[in-house]
């Protein structure tokens, strides 16, 4: 029980760590959660079938890591966000780049009117 | 005014919450998307099209003004002389280029150039079907000559009237057949066949040449000559505008005359022409100096500290201040009316002045605006500036082409680098959507696991905001 509350909290430590990097990285930490939370979930189906009541400290540690999972969350839709705000600052940029490039002469691929 | 150009610091977020990082993480961001050049960019190729666009301006007055003033030139070498006719109900004198004074009288004009033009004399049922030749060979014949090769109306359906339109039209013989009908009667059908240009001519038309060789009956007028004399001189023309009887001269036969009358063509010596061109150069030289004047002082435009602007002030000053070598008594164009205010810089034209002119003192501005090493130098030095080729302000628009090359590969360059990110924030954007939702059903199953343990263990039920709350059911 001990290790399977360790293993869910070191994995979203992980996660928390590859935040920001190398998106494999995140995939990976995500994945290893994943997999810890499937565990205690199974261990708990376990407990639950045995009738068997479960220790009131690892109930507080799995709600820790709800919170800890919470503000991973909140973080990763801030960073969202700023991907997307500068994707749409590109999409701007690109069309006024597009509208200089205009001013002088056509496009590739398009006939020139002039004389 | 020129390029402005600025550089943006990332701000320094400085908060002590878990997401500060976060936050400052979208600043830097930001300053970095700010960082690709484009408003410089942006100013530069302002900067560039506006200054195209007054250079362009510029040189269209300049080369106006180099215009006017190699008219002046050439009204002085010509003494502006004007042609004019006595009667231009007989005569019109088109143009003249004559270098003197003269006079030329015309006399007996009996006859104006008309166009010859006949029709067949028989009319046809149809302009189809009916036949216009025996044979289907027939012989165009102009003022008595054959015309080459003969009519060929064998093929089938072209022995007819619209055939032999076409036919007479095809062959580029100076003439031009069509078919009338004129509705009455049951050959309303006619060929017409006309000359192209005026002149005497005569035009026949022969069935079966080589045969029975019969002419076909074509009423009509051979056209006429234009009969005068020139000086005496008998001259018939096929044409009313005459080019070369009189060398520098051009004039139209409009109208008989009757007994003796004369008509008198001259070629007069017409100041009027230099006044008229003398405003015409004040209203240039002042829309010029106001293009001018807008580039310099305070308030200047792009082209501030342009050695152009310079070179073709100091070319204006040469040429309100050029003065003759002679010793005729107008040596500059001010002898002429030209002033200029003192307190606006404007120049003006005095016509009372110029119109008091003795006819000697016209022949000086003559000699003074025909000089070709002196007053007629001035245009070749306007049009070194406003030549479309070979001028200095059109050197000026190459460079600024050149710099327009070097913005578009600059401009190139960064809409590459801008493409690869958006295709880089684009994989971002998708691994964050997948990592978002992986998180957020890692939470759902979170959540109902402590939920259902809190329920069984206190019969509390756990909300998604993390606080507790009884259960009903507890």
């Amino acid at each position: 029980m001990q290790e399977l509350g360790q293993s869910l909290a070191h994995t979203t430590a992980q996660l928390a760590r590859a935040q920001g990097g190398d998106p494999q990285e995140m995939e990976k930490a995500a994945a290893e959660r994943s997999r810890a939370i499937g565990l205690v979930r199974a261990w708990l189906a376990g407990e639950r079938a045995a009738g068997r009541p479960v220790d009131g400290e690892f109930v507080a540690q799995l709600a820790n890591e709800l919170e800890n999972g919470r503000r991973l969350l909140l973080r990763f839709a801030l960073a969202r966000e700023a991907m997307r705000s500068e994707r749409m600052a590109l999409d701007r940029e690109l069309q006024v780049l597009h509208g200089i490039r205009g001013l002088f002469g056509p496009a590739e691929g398009q006939l020139s009117c002039r004389g | 005014m020129g390029t402005t150009t600025s550089t943006l610091n990332p701000l320094t977020f400085s908060g002590l919450s878990p997401y500060a990082s976060d936050f400052q993480k979208i600043l830097t961001r930001a300053v970095a998307i700010a960082q690709l050049p484009i408003t410089q960019l942006q100013n530069e190729t302002s900067d560039i099209s506006n200054r195209e666009q007054l250079a362009s301006g510029i040189q269209t007055a300049v080369a106006n003004l180099a215009t006017t003033v190699g008219n002046l030139n050439n009204l002085g070498t010509n003494q502006s002389l004007t042609g004019t006719s006595s009667d231009t109900s007989k005569v019109v004198v088109n143009n003249s280029s004559l270098a003197s004074p003269a006079s030329y009288q015309i006399t007996q004009i009996t006859s104006l150039a008309t166009t010859a033009s006949f029709g067949t004399t028989n009319g046809y049922a149809n302009a189809t079907t009916a036949p216009v030749s025996s044979t289907g060979t027939m012989q165009l014949v102009i003022n008595g000559k054959a015309v080459t090769p003969s009519i060929d109306l064998t093929a089938s359906g072209s022995n007819n009237l619209n055939g032999l339109a076409s036919a007479i039209n095809g062959l580029n013989a100076g003439v031009t057949a069509t078919v009338i009908n004129t509705g009455t009667g049951a050959t309303p059908y006619y060929l017409s066949i006309s000359a192209n240009t005026t002149g005497s001519n005569t035009i026949q038309l022969v069935d079966d040449p080589n045969g029975t060789n019969t002419q076909v009956a074509l009423t009509g007028s051979s056209g006429s000559n234009a009969d005068f004399y020139l000086q005496g001189q008998h001259i018939v023309s096929p044409s009313n505008t005459v080019t070369s009887a009189i060398p520098g001269m051009t004039f139209t036969i409009s109208g008989t005359t009757s007994g003796n009358q004369t008509v008198t063509l001259s070629a007069a010596s017409n100041p009027t022409q230099i006044s008229n061109q003398l405003q015409t150069f004040v209203n240039q030289y002042n829309a010029l100096q106001n293009l001018l004047n807008a580039q310099v002082g305070p308030q200047a435009g792009l082209l501030l500290g342009n050695s152009m602007i310079a070179g073709i002030q100091q070319a204006l000053h040469g040429l309100l201040n050029f003065r003759g070598t002679g010793n005729g008594v107008v040596q500059s164009l001010a002898d002429l009316g030209l002033q200029m205010a003192d307190n606006t810089g404007v120049l003006s034209f005095n016509s009372v002045t110029f119109n008091e002119l003795s006819s000697s003192q016209i022949q000086a501005a003559y000699s003074f605006l025909s000089s070709s090493s002196g007053f007629g130098t001035l245009a070749r030095t306007l049009t070194a500036f406003s030549d479309p080729v070979s001028g200095s302000i059109a050197g000026q628009e190459t460079q600024w082409q050149t710099s327009t090359t070097h913005l578009t590969e600059q401009i190139n360059t960064l809409v590459d680098r801008a493409n690869v990110m958006q295709s880089t924030l684009d994989a971002k954007l998708q691994a964050a959507d997948t990592l978002i939702m992986q998180l957020q059903t890692q939470q759902q199953q979170l959540t109902a696991e402590v939920q259902s343990l809190n329920f069984t263990s206190y019969g509390y039920n756990n909300t998604n905001t993390g606080s507790f709350t009884r259960s009903s059911g507890g």
